[in-house]
């Protein structure tokens, strides 16, 4: 079985290490990285060459849309993670 | 004013001038005059559409003088001024009319214009404490559902849960912590019930938990320092008015960047108020924020609760952060 490569981008520690777990269930997918936030995930998505990213969109410095941005023509999908808020003020 | 207020206020002074009528012939029976319904009727309607005319007048002036200190006296020589020239006009107007002298003052005299002053004064401030309290507890209960929206949220709920869940797996005792967090803050806000304020000391309790929950999820990039004068933990707080400033503090200058960051909450007495601040060594506000920063719903629930004896100063911290600062009256 051919796996599909796949690499998170999350800056919360538990939820990226959640989904690492998760995706490991899986015999259909192999993570080969993990990163905490955009620039680290730009960086391993050179070194690593992954088929498949998990991308959270806010993160602090570079954000999900700021990769994908860079990423542009690369034909590489993405996968957004989001969980948006209200604002109190 | 909106035509509803004036026809209600018009509705007012015509049915005091009905019921007046038949004491105005009952007083022109006792002083051996004869005078018609009629007569009795517009005798009646031209003392008291005064008091109608003048009434505007006299609500500004008790919301202007309000319920406390010496300014109340003022009242009092505005009152005979008003009668009088109440008076004046009145009996000017009715002699116009063909009512003799003695019959014109019958309707017009002095006590019962003065209890009437009295009076309007008196349902002012009734009313206004009425709608005050009202807009109070309205203010609390948005807080409240506020606060529930917020711990509802995805963004906040969910990410507790799925950041205990992935922790059961590495700490079970951190685990356990943190949904006893989860389940207290609910509690919390569920059982508040209509108290407008708590002591400072169960409100940075709350904070605390809610600080808590979030360090689980954000890790060791939130840190947090609680720095009260001990004399300031009884004092009287609106209920979860630091919750939506920690909530701030939490989002900007934290969860934004990849950095550690301090969120300190201290608070003071200065020159008998207390101070409450909440300072964060974040990114700070951009120069035209500061004016933007909303907290629209504790500014409305502090000016209510507070009137003029409170205010949010909001500007960059020393160290570059954000900073809220809440001036609140000391009350235990």
């Amino acid at each position: 079985v051919t796996r599909v490569r796949a690499l998170i981008a999350e800056d919360e520690p538990l939820a990226r290490r959640r989904l690492e777990r998760l995706l490991r269930l899986r015999n259909d997918i192999e993570v080969v990285g993990t990163a905490a936030d955009g620039d680290e995930a730009l960086a391993k998505i050179a070194s690593a060459a992954p088929d498949l990213i998990f991308l959270d969109i806010q993160m602090p410095g570079l954000g999900g849309f700021d990769v994908v941005r860079e990423l542009r023509g690369s034909g590489r999908p993405f996968v957004g993670l989001e969980a948006k808020s209200a604002r109190p003020s | 004013m909106k035509a509803r207020t004036i026809a209600a206020i018009v509705a007012v002074w015509t049915l005091l001038a009905l019921l007046f009528a038949a004491q105005v012939r009952i007083d022109a029976w006792y002083a051996g005059r004869s005078i018609t319904p009629l007569q009795a009727l517009v005798l009646s309607l031209a003392g008291w559409y005064g008091w109608a005319l003048l009434s505007p007048l006299v609500i500004i002036l008790a919301r202007r003088l309000g319920t406390r200190g010496w300014r109340i006296a003022l009242h009092l020589p505005v009152a005979l001024l008003l009668t009088f020239l109440k008076i004046a006009v009145t009996m000017a107007v009715l002699r116009r009319a063909g009512f003799s002298q003695s019959n014109a003052f019958s309707v017009a005299n002095v006590p019962l214009n003065l209890v009437t002053y009295a009076a309007i004064v008196a349902t002012t401030h009734g009313i206004d404490a009425w709608r005050r309290g009202r807009e109070a507890s309205a203010l609390l209960m948005q807080a409240r559902l506020d606060l529930l929206t917020s711990q509802l949220q995805p963004h906040f709920l969910f990410n507790a849960l799925h950041s205990i869940a992935e922790l059961m797996h590495s700490d079970v005792e951190a685990a356990d912590r943190a949904l006893t967090r989860v389940s207290e803050l609910l509690r919390a806000t569920l059982d508040a019930g209509g108290r407008q304020e708590i002591r400072l000391s169960e409100e940075l309790a709350l904070a605390e938990k809610y600080l808590e929950i979030e360090q689980i999820r954000l890790g060791d990039r939130l840190m947090t320092q609680i720095d009260i004068e001990p004399r300031m933990l009884d004092a009287l707080v609106p209920l979860f008015i630091l919750q939506p400033i920690v909530e701030n503090a939490v989002r900007h200058a934290i969860a934004s960047r990849s950095v550690p960051g301090t969120i300190v909450i201290s608070a003071r007495d200065h020159d008998g108020a207390l101070w409450i601040d909440v300072v964060d060594d974040g990114v700070g506000f951009a120069a035209d924020a500061v004016e933007r920063v909303g907290l629209t719903n504790t500014r409305a629930r502090l000016a209510h609760l507070y009137g003029n004896k409170q205010r949010i100063e909001i500007s960059r911290a020393a160290a570059g952060g954000a900073s809220v600062r809440l001036v609140l009256p000391f009350r235990t």
